[in-house]
């Protein structure tokens, strides 16, 4: 059993006993009344001030009484919320105008920005070399290697292709074959090489490239100012700055030539169609605009959207343009060397030939002539085309030129 | 002291409202909260007990109570639930009692031993009977050394003799308080 102290029984007394144990208590002495004193202020204070925390009454405006309560609790708010406030809608505004700033000058130049091409179509230069060995049995087994460079198509003025074309027969038992390297075509072929299959006419198809190239020739003959009738005899000239080279058609000479001289030389228009500067361009936007030639056209830089009528030598001076109003005649540039540049007219009595037909692209083979028609002298554009997804409709995505004797291959060997 | 004298103390001033009311009900409060926890807690867990009833009297008669009559009854109550609220959490932890003085606690304490089936409230009654019927300065002298823990010196202090007397007396008194427990049937 356990051993307890006697007076433990005494804890938790009942009232009388306490009575007695009371009066029976030490004296608390003035230190240990401090102590207390001291430490029921500081828990008083602390639990006084979560009360005055929680309570409704905490403002002294309000009061309570019974069931109303009248009065507006006052509410501070912080004094650094004002600037915070002020500087973060200062901020806010400030990055709108940039933003807004930035996005308008980044749409805004030339007239819509850059248009990007729908499709790129790239050309492959490949080529390739073929061993045949022959086995025991006497079947002969050929291994072909390739190699395929793959680029960008150029323009008209480069040779996008090589016109290398490789064919490879394998396993081809009791024979043998072997193939070279396909000599390129003769001049100047960005047709893709020799002519092979998958030639056709279509007059639907034919007709939409026709309609293409006239109209890309005229807005082209236009930014180059050569496509105009003039009268030589009618002239103006302005002196052209010395440090300028200035290749020129010099209409003081008889016949007119083309040499390098100092002085700029208009020839009056006698197309009837153009009075001024103003016909022209307005000209130029009708075709420009029509028919959502615009749209069409996207992806060749051959014409643009007539900031091309500008000055020609990209400066300001007045023999630098291409067209000029002068006592109420239109006047146009002899500057070489658009005045030299064949104007290229379709040659109507050939039909146009397609290749390379998909459900979604093809390739117009379209013949021309340049000087004369009686002197066969020309060549054939190959006007690329692809369906735009976004409208289902053909759209332009690239131009190159062959030589006539190109096109005349591809129609002997259609038999047209 | 009444609800109202105390209510307009407070108005006049609180703090000297506060110290009179601990001046006034100090041993009081002390006295019910030391019989709760003098079994579970230090000198310090009792003080701190008592101050936070102080503190909880102070914070009711300020915002909640309108206690009119003698406030005596009221503190005792609160002081209770107060202490008996610490004695739970206390009791979580070990109790530790501080005897100050082992030899003399030896002599009382001996191996007396307390039939736990006898109704505690009688054997407090008889207790207290006795401790009554040696007389002052004895049974003050007796309460203070073995229930309220005090030190000779400080019990001195409260009967006004010398610590060596006390200590004689305490001695001669326990001796007396044997005798008077086995004549009604309290001995080992």
């Amino acid at each position: 059993m356990r051993k307890r102290n006697l007076f433990d029984m005494l804890g938790n007394a009942e009232e009388e006993p306490m009575d007695i144990l009371t009066d029976k208590c030490p004296e608390i002495y003035d230190a240990q009344m401090e102590r207390l004193f001291a430490a029921s202020e500081r828990k008083y204070r602390m639990k006084k001030r979560e009360i005055e925390r929680n309570r409704t009454e905490r403002d002294n405006n309000i009061t309570m009484s019974g069931e109303t309560v009248s009065g507006a609790e006052h509410i501070r708010r912080p004094a650094w919320l004002a600037p915070v406030c002020s500087a973060a809608s200062l901020i806010l505004v400030a990055g709108l105008l940039i933003g807004s700033t930035t996005l308008l000058r980044r749409h805004s130049g030339g007239g819509g920005g850059v248009v990007t091409p729908a499709v790129t179509v790239t050309t492959e230069r490949a080529t390739g070399t073929t061993t045949a060995l022959t086995g025991v049995s006497g079947s002969s087994v050929t291994t072909t290697s390739t190699t395929a460079v793959s680029g960008e198509g150029g323009t008209s003025d480069n040779n996008a292709g090589a016109g290398t074309v490789t064919t490879a027969a394998n396993g081809t038992a009791g024979g043998s074959s072997s193939s070279g390297e396909a000599a390129p075509s003769s001049g100047s072929s960005a047709g893709g090489g020799a002519v092979s299959s998958g030639l056709s006419v279509d007059a639907a198809l034919g007709e939409r490239a026709e309609d293409f190239f006239v109209k890309s020739q005229e807005l082209s003959n236009l930014l180059t100012f050569r496509v105009m009738e003039t009268d030589d005899s009618d002239y103006i000239t302005f002196d052209v700055d010395p440090s300028v080279e200035f290749y020129t058609r010099d209409l003081s000479l008889d016949p007119p030539m083309y040499c390098n001289t100092h002085t700029a030389y208009f020839a009056r228009v006698t197309d009837s169609r153009f009075g001024s500067t103003a016909d022209i361009i307005n000209y130029y936007n009708s075709l420009y605009y029509s028919d959502g030639w615009k749209d069409s056209y996207y992806g060749c830089t051959l014409v643009s959207d007539g900031s091309g009528l500008g000055p020609v030598l990209g400066n300001s001076q007045q023999y630098s343009v291409a067209y000029i109003d002068h006592n109420g005649k239109l006047y146009q540039n002899t500057f070489y060397p658009n005045g030299r540049h064949p104007v290229m007219n379709l040659f109507e009595d050939y039909p146009v030939i397609i290749k390379d037909r998909t459900d979604t692209s093809f390739t117009a083979i379209i013949p021309y002539y340049t000087y004369d028609i009686s002197a066969g002298m020309g060549g054939c554009e190959l006007m690329s085309f692809a369906i735009d997804p976004a409208c289902s409709d053909w759209r332009i995505v690239k131009e190159e030129f062959d030589d006539f004797s190109y096109y005349e291959e591809c129609r002997q060997k259609l038999g047209v | 002291m009444t609800g109202s004298e105390l209510k307009n103390m407070l108005d006049r001033s609180p703090t000297d409202c506060h110290r009179a009311l601990i001046r006034e009900y100090g041993r009081y409060v002390y006295a019910i909260v030391f019989n709760k926890l003098r079994s579970c807690g230090t000198q310090e867990d009792i003080e701190e007990c008592v101050s936070d009833v102080f503190a909880d009297i102070f914070i009711k008669f300020e915002y909640e109570e309108a206690y009119v009559g003698d406030i005596k009854g009221y503190i005792g109550t609160v002081a209770k639930r107060t202490a008996i609220d610490r004695f739970r959490s206390l009791s979580a932890a070990n109790s530790h009692v501080v005897y100050e003085d082992e030899d003399d606690m030896q002599q009382l304490v001996s191996d007396f031993s307390v039939d736990e089936r006898v109704d505690s409230s009688e054997l407090r009654r008889v207790l207290l009977n006795k401790i009554a019927e040696l007389g002052e300065p004895d049974s003050t002298i007796i309460i203070q050394k073995f229930y309220y823990n005090r030190t000779s010196s400080e019990i001195a202090r409260n009967v006004s003799m010398n610590p060596s007397s006390v200590r004689s007396r305490c001695t001669r008194a326990v001796q007396k308080l044997r005798g008077k427990l086995a004549e009604v049937g309290i001995s080992k």
